[in-house]
């Protein structure tokens, strides 16, 4: 009979009290860091044309530091085709992964639920209405930004509505969120049914939309990402030692200082409003927000401060080589939140069936 | 007592839970460096008055004034440099270790974004040390026992060092001797920096062993308060709990010591 480790692992010991969980937190930032810039210079590479990867990198750097004159005698379609084409969308897919799974560290945290994922309030429930509405009534109020901006209002009025719901007197209890979640939710779900009932047709056009995809992403949905992220993970780490002091309870993180209310109105929001931002510009994408924050803290621990941009930084890595592998190495594309949830779902069945074993 | 010295004072202090009236008129005072014991029957709200002092509530009416100023105009963070509480809910949520959980007494104390200093390390240390958490340090609090989490989240509230400590049943799910220990600690505390304690207790042998002052709640008021040798008798337990119980000294000790009778 296999005996595995019983979850979560034991650690070594380390003198003082500190890293205990191996490799020093600045090591373990600049390692995943390192590997998402070789991911993305080898993601460049790959795909209908393949350069090699010196190329990529000259490329890469004459863009990044203006310098045009490094591209004379290459091929000129090689520079349109990383610097144009390929890099937006790299940069977005890895961005998205690094938005998703920092929300759901988030969302873990406040929810105290290790399962929750940016999706669990549903945010991507009131997405998937709002684009719905956009596709079918075809509406063009903001040009090619319709879609993302009805995707956005609607997961922004969504989330408002579970707080309104959820809040009473006492502050905002955990159930209380997913509770009011998972009703809001089911009744976006029959509206977002009905809505393709009545797109009869022009069905295909929504059901393509809600798989995501990260096909023609250009330098603006890089930009707005990399804001939305850049004030998320701000917020998130202005928080986060009262995010830990959460996992104590509302009654013993208030004994200990925390404003607790407030905290999780600042938390919620701006996790929500990043997940917001990755649906409207990337569809809905699952289980990185889920599996990603929950295979980080099994790793490096539970603490938020180091948590969060540990989980960044995977999520990042891990949906850029998904969209990678259905970009450049699949033979067909394969719409990525599929991908997601056909490699993630299995997987995460694997986690937690070894936590289960693990457990006394 | 005398109102000088007196730590916390409420005064017509009422609390309900939607028009469930918990608290009615209270009025009461605490005074600095003493082991106060709060008891009563269930549900006659021991843990709201014990979260109206530590300013985790707000009363619906009434007011409650700390060290002679306004409770509720005091800070969050302020007040939990003053008061440390050791819940009776003492779940954790998240595999952090029992060093991690005891250190997260220190942060009223820490800066953000300030790792934490020489000194919350010894404190941290010390603490374990005194309620024989040391051996726990490095293991995840939710594979610990309900005891040992309950002994964890004692040493966070030591750990924070503070001049006043609430405690909500915190020796509710220890053995005797652990419950012993950490009362004894408590009660040196109380006598060697003037401390003040609240207490809720269950075991009234418990509380007359080492409270100063004892405090029967009964219906959201104040049904007596004194030493036990003025309040614990028959008739406050027959008053306040409707037991009928005998009330004898300890022939070693002279504590009281209360049988019940069925």
């Amino acid at each position: 009979m296999q005996t595995d480790a019983p979850m979560p692992p034991r650690r070594s010991l380390a003198v003082g009290g500190r890293s205990r969980r191996g490799l020093g937190f600045g090591f373990q930032v600049l390692l995943l860091a390192a590997a998402l810039a070789g991911a993305v210079v080898l993601s460049a590479r790959l795909g209908f044309v393949q350069l090699p990867a010196r190329q990529v990198a000259t490329i890469i750097y004459a863009g990044l530091f203006d310098r045009p004159e490094l591209l004379q005698g290459m091929d000129a379609v090689a520079p349109v085709v990383v610097w144009d084409v390929r890099l937006p969308r790299i940069l977005t897919a890895a961005l998205v992964g690094g938005g998703l799974a920092a929300a759901g560290a988030v969302f873990q945290g406040i929810l105290l639920n290790p399962l929750a994922d940016p999706y669990t309030l549903g945010v991507s429930a009131g997405a998937a209405f709002g684009a719905a509405v956009a596709l079918l009534l075809n509406l063009k109020l903001a040009g090619a930004f319709s879609v993302p901006l009805f995707a956005f209002a609607g997961a922004v009025a969504t989330l408002f509505l579970v707080i309104y719901l959820a809040s009473g007197s006492g502050g905002m209890g955990s159930t209380h969120l997913v509770l009011s979640g998972i009703i809001v939710a089911a009744i976006l779900a029959a509206g977002l049914s009905f809505l393709k009932y009545l797109a009869d047709e022009e069905v295909g056009i929504i059901i393509f939309w809600l798989m995501g995809s990260f096909a023609s992403r250009t330098w603006f949905d890089v930009l707005l990402v990399a804001a939305a992220l850049a004030l998320g993970v701000v917020v998130f780490m202005v928080f986060g030692r009262d995010l830990n002091l959460m996992a104590l309870g509302d009654r013993a993180a208030a004994s200990l200082g925390v404003n607790t209310r407030q905290v999780t109105l600042w938390l919620l929001v701006t996790a929500s409003l990043v997940s917001a931002i990755c649906v409207a510009v990337a569809g809905i994408i699952g289980f990185v927000g889920l599996l990603v924050p929950h295979l980080v803290r099994m790793a490096a621990g539970p603490d938020n401060r180091r948590l969060i941009p540990l989980a960044a930084l995977t999520g990042a890595l891990m949906l850029l080589a998904a969209d990678t592998v259905t970009r450049a190495v699949l033979p067909h594309e394969v719409p990525i939140g599929v991908l997601t949830a056909l490699i993630g779902g299995p997987f995460f069945c694997w986690v937690f069936r070894r936590q289960q074993r693990g457990r006394r | 007592m005398a109102g000088e010295a007196a730590l916390f004072r409420t005064e017509g202090l009422e609390f309900r839970y939607g028009t469930r009236p918990v608290l009615a008129d209270l009025s009461l005072e605490l005074g600095v460096g003493r082991f106060h014991g709060l008891l009563g029957p269930n549900g006659c709200g021991k843990t709201t008055l014990v979260d109206l002092l530590a300013g985790l509530k707000l009363p619906q009416a009434g007011r409650i004034t700390f060290q002679g100023r306004d409770l509720a105009a005091r800070s969050r963070r302020a007040l939990a440099r003053e008061i440390a509480l050791v819940p009776q809910d003492f779940s954790v949520n998240f595999a952090f270790t029992a060093r991690e959980t005891i250190m997260m007494g220190r942060y009223p104390h820490m800066p953000r974004f300030t790792p934490p200093s020489a000194a919350d390390h010894r404190t941290v240390e010390s603490v374990m040390d005194q309620t024989d958490t040391r051996r726990l340090a490095e293991q995840p609090v939710t594979s610990l026992s309900g005891g040992e989490r309950q002994r964890v989240v004692f040493a966070r509230a030591l750990a924070q060092s503070t001049p006043v400590l609430f405690l909500d049943e915190a020796t509710s799910n220890l053995d005797i001797r652990h419950a012993l220990d950490l009362l004894n600690l408590t009660t040196e505390r109380v006598r060697r920096q003037g401390h003040t304690v609240l207490a809720v207790f269950q075991d009234i042998n418990l509380a007359a062993m080492y409270c100063d002052e004892l405090l029967f709640l009964k219906d959201g008021r104040l049904a007596a308060q004194g030493t036990p040798a003025e309040v614990l008798t028959a008739e406050t337990l027959a008053a306040v709990f409707g037991v009928s119980a005998r009330v004898s000294r300890d022939p070693d000790g002279g504590t009281l010591q209360v049988s019940y009778r069925r």
